[in-house]
């Protein structure tokens, strides 16, 4: 679980906020879109080609050049769509940017007001072209068949009427100049009036004919018109200018890119150096991590050493605590033996006595017959007879044996201490061989006789086959020795209840074995209990204990990739129970350094 | 006088030059008024059958009897032969039903010409209450049941069954509905066996009267707007004014634009009948008497008339492939 500190949260907050503008930097160096910007460009470009080329092709309807109008009709779904292209190519493109898109907006309003005036112009054009072409074209023969109809008589006003309004219509519509307009009108009216006196059939055609000739001037003033309009919609020009807006903002987009991307280089340079620092910082900080690391080995290394020689040290107080105990231990022994001596030397004395007898006894015998001293001999004789019996007798020889036989015992015993000290005091560093938990046992509680004396009872629940186990024996011992003085100690003969210490040994799973050493002492109290494994940490009045005893074997313990624990009650006894691994293993490594494990107390 | 004669004499044999000239052109088509429809159409050929489809789905009407085909049939001339077009629930339309054939050549559509386009125009019928009385969300709740046009539409469109799409398939099919090779057309392309003597004066007159002025184009007609009624009153003539008769002042509001309507194509115009937005003229030549009357304001010859309708018998297509005309050989009206 990644736990979260102030600091953290602010170093983080720091680069997601650095990130981000980083991230709007460069989104704003890539806006511009040139695309967009190209497309716009070429659709004004067709609209504008268009527009021209729709604007000839007008005037080739008028002149007569297209023979449809077909091409003036054509460009409709054209420009339709490109409108719509345009439409929706300037609203992603410029609707973005604000105050672009105000500026561009009453352009492209304005522009299709244009066009859609621009449509009805060429719509109505053709509509009035039509009806000019047919009408003109048709008056010669119209004037022809009105004279072809009318009577001879009055055949000459009516044919110069006719005429005049025939070329008057048609100058007019060669040259439309309004003046010609009246002329026209005259001569119509003129024709009209010459009418009414006619008979009806020929006044219908007449009626006919004036019709076509105002339709002519009617449909020529509209087209001049028209046309003139046409010619005046500055279609061109607004595509001129949408297209002239399109680049200015361009442009401007393309400055304004330019800034940013100034700002993001200088922002990436400072970001860079930051970078550098940071990266400095980092090696520094290295370097001195590499330096402390080699001290911290150094130091780890020497504290090593000294833990080796602190636990020798221990071992050494632990022993100097009870050399009191085992200088007792063997003098017991040896009082005993020097005893056993003293009494030897004693009972040697008759048999000395029956020696030097036996020996008188058997010179006398030696001698001669005619040498010996009857007297004599029977003096000798008797002594001898005196020394025997006192010897046999007496069952001296038997004595002696029994003497010599328990005096050789307590020797052996004194030099079974001996050798369990050399065992204990031998310096070695986690020399691993085969220990059986139970000798060792037994050799500890050798050791500390003097300490048990008789106020303490052993109890002991061995298991039956409990397997030897790989470790370095003397270390082992010592933790039992430490143990087992402890609880010793806090059973004091003073007390009413007898001290009682019950050794237990059990297996533990498939590779470990238990170890119990209970006593019901005065057990340790709650404050003191977490204390007890720390170093020179003691309840023990000065000069009593090191305080290193429970802190090293602790440490012995860990390393074999074993356990302490402790079960305690105050007032009813304490239980250490030691877990040690058959085999040698690496002791485990925890995150609480150094912090044993305790049952619940 | 002399010089009247002379000119008229002019007039007559300029005319006759320029027929004996185009008579005798290989390549008439370049400067005539009237183009032929093109031989080949890129369309697209699954919106086609899309199209094809959603034309015939009376699903697109409001109680599942009326489609587009009922009353743009494609068996009659892509009309239904009727004065006005009859809607859901029996609705007498307003306004005589334009040809569905080769209306992608109109530059509008519509008789106002309030459509700017056949995609435009597909939406007007389906959310008319006279007509096919529907909606979209309607026509897609149903249509979206219908799991092979899903997928139809899935293939053809990213977005799927969405009304922008309906109208484009119909339009797509729509644009398929050329009919080209009409006997005219064949003409145009050089072809000078194909007319008869009678049909060929026929469009002589048919330019010469100026009927071409406004009836020119690849559609001959159906690029431009006309008022109703150049050289007389039609609608006083006729009488019983309707809210169809104002034509494009209905869609502009601008008086000069009153009784303005889109020019028809006369293409197919021997199948149509009748003519006219209001259906009156029951005959093509009731049709051609009124337009002579009231379009161009000048009197013809029994004759001639007769001969521009043989003319305008000859512009009769092929759809899909299969002459429209009719199988008698003679072409009487």
């Amino acid at each position: 679980m990644i736990t979260m500190n102030k600091r953290t949260w602010v170093n983080l907050l720091v680069g997601t906020g650095l990130a981000l503008v980083l991230a709007l930097l460069v989104d704003k160096t890539s806006d511009v879109n040139h695309a967009e910007y190209g497309e716009i460009s070429s659709l004004l470009r067709q609209l504008k080609q268009i527009d021209a080329e729709w604007n000839v092709d007008v005037l080739r309807s008028k002149t007569g050049l297209n023979a449809s109008y077909d091409p003036v009709a054509s460009p409709l779904p054209v420009i339709e769509s490109l409108d719509e292209l345009l439409r929706s190519k300037t609203s992603l493109f410029w609707n973005g940017r604000g105050d672009s898109g105000a500026r561009i907006v009453p352009l492209l309003d304005n522009y299709r007001q244009l066009m859609a005036s621009k449509v009805e112009l060429i719509d109505r054009f053709k509509s009035q072209h039509s009806i000019l072409r047919n009408s003109t074209r048709y008056l010669p023969s119209a004037a022809a068949e009105v004279l072809a109809a009318g009577p001879a008589a009055e055949r000459d006003g009516l044919i110069q009427a006719v005429d005049r309004v025939l070329v008057d219509t048609l100058v007019y519509t060669d040259t439309p100049d309004a003046g010609l307009v009246a002329r026209v009108d005259d001569s119509i009216a003129h024709l009209r009036k010459l009418a009414k006196a006619l008979p009806d059939a020929t006044a219908e055609r007449i009626a006919g004919y004036a019709a076509h000739a105002e339709t002519v001037v009617r449909q020529q003033q509209l087209g001049d018109k028209l046309l003139k309009q046409l010619a005046v919609l500055p279609t061109a020009r607004a595509l001129d200018e949408l297209a002239d807006m399109n680049a200015l903002e361009h442009e401007k987009l393309l400055v304004s890119q330019q800034t940013w991307r100034w700002v993001l280089v200088a922002y990436s340079a400072a970001l860079l150096v930051a970078l550098g620092w940071f990266a400095w910082r980092l090696v520094a900080s290295y370097r001195l991590l590499a330096r402390v690391n080699l001290e911290l080995t150094r130091s780890h290394d020497e504290l090593k050493e000294s833990q080796v020689h602190l636990v020798q040290s221990e071992k050494m107080s632990a022993l100097g605590q009870m050399v009191a105990g085992i200088a007792h231990e063997i003098n017991t022994p040896l009082a005993y033996v020097k005893g056993t001596f003293e009494v030897l030397r004693e009972q040697v004395v008759p048999v000395a006595q029956l020696a030097a007898n036996s020996v008188q006894f058997a010179q006398m015998l030696h001698l001669p017959n005619e040498q010996r001293d009857r007297a004599q001999l029977q003096t000798v004789a008797h002594q001898f007879d005196r020394s025997t019996r006192e010897v046999s007798g007496s069952r001296v020889m038997d004595e002696m044996g029994q003497l010599l036989a328990d005096g050789i015992h307590g020797i052996e015993q004194i030099s079974e201490i001996v050798t369990n000290l050399k065992n204990f005091s031998r310096l070695d560093r986690a020399k691993v061989s085969e220990f059986a938990v139970h000798e060792g046992l037994e050799s500890t509680l050798l050791l500390a006789r003097n300490l048990l004396k008789n106020t303490v009872e052993i109890r002991r629940e061995l298991a039956f086959d409990l397997p030897k186990i790989q470790c370095s024996p003397s270390q082992i011992n010592q933790v039992f020795l430490n143990i087992i003085t402890n609880a010793v100690h806090a059973m004091p003969a003073e007390r009413a209840e007898p001290g009682v210490i019950t050794l237990r040994t059990a297996r533990e799973g498939d590779d470990m074995v238990r170890i119990e050493i209970q006593d019901n002492g005065s057990g340790i109290p709650a404050n003191v209990l977490p204390k007890i494994f720390d170093p020179f940490y003691t309840t023990k009045p000065i000069g009593k204990g090191t305080g290193m005893g429970l802190s090293i074997s602790f440490k012995i313990i860990q390393e074999h990739g074993g356990k302490i624990l402790v079960d305690t009650e105050p007032g009813v006894g304490t239980v250490f129970s030691i877990l040690l691994p058959l085999g040698p293993r690496e002791p485990e490594k925890s995150d609480k350094a150094d912090k044993p494990v305790l049952l619940a107390a | 006088m002399p010089w009247l004669d002379a000119e008229k004499i002019a007039a007559v044999v300029l005319a006759a030059a320029l027929g004996g000239f185009a008579a005798g052109q290989a390549w008439a088509q370049v400067d005539e008024p009237i183009r032929p429809i093109p031989l080949d159409v890129r369309l697209d050929a699954r919106k086609v059958a899309l199209g094809d489809r959603l034309f015939h789905d009376k699903r697109l009407s409001g109680d599942d009897t009326i489609a587009c085909a009922s009353c743009h049939s494609l068996e009659r001339g892509g009309v239904d032969g009727r004065v006005s077009a009859v809607g859901i629930g029996g609705a007498v339309g307003p306004i005589n039903v334009p040809t569905v054939l080769n209306s992608g050549f109109n530059f509008r559509q519509f008789w106002d010409g309030r459509a700017a386009s056949l995609e435009e125009q597909a939406a007007g019928p389906v959310h008319n209450p006279k007509e096919m009385g529907s909606n979209w969300s309607q026509v897609i709740e149903k249509l979206s049941r219908d799991k092979s046009l899903v997928s139809a539409f899935g293939e053809s469109y990213r977005d799927g069954l969405k009304p922008h799409n309906i109208q484009d398939a119909i339009a797509v099919f729509e644009r398929s509905l050329t009919t080209p090779n009409a006997r005219f057309d064949k003409y145009l392309r050089g072809d000078t066996t194909a007319l008869h003597r009678d049909e060929l004066q026929g469009y002589r007159l048919f330019k010469s009267y100026g009927c071409v002025a406004c009836h020119q184009g690849v559609n001959v007609g159906g690029n431009m707007f006309q008022v109703f009624g150049v050289m007389g009153d039609y609608f006083a003539g006729r009488g019983e004014p309707t809210g169809a008769d104002m034509g494009r002042y209905n869609v502009t509001h601008n008086e000069a634009d009153r009784h303005m309507f889109k020019v028809p194509s006369l293409r197919n115009v021997a199948l149509t009948a009748p003519y006219f937005h209001d259906g009156s003229a029951r005959t093509l030549d009731d049709a051609v008497d009124t337009m002579f009357r009231y379009q161009l304001g000048r009197p013809a010859p029994q004759q001639d008339k007769a001969l521009i309708v043989k003319f305008l018998y000859t512009l009769t297509g092929e759809l899909r492939g299969r002459s429209l005309e009719p199988s008698s050989p003679s072409h009487q009206p």
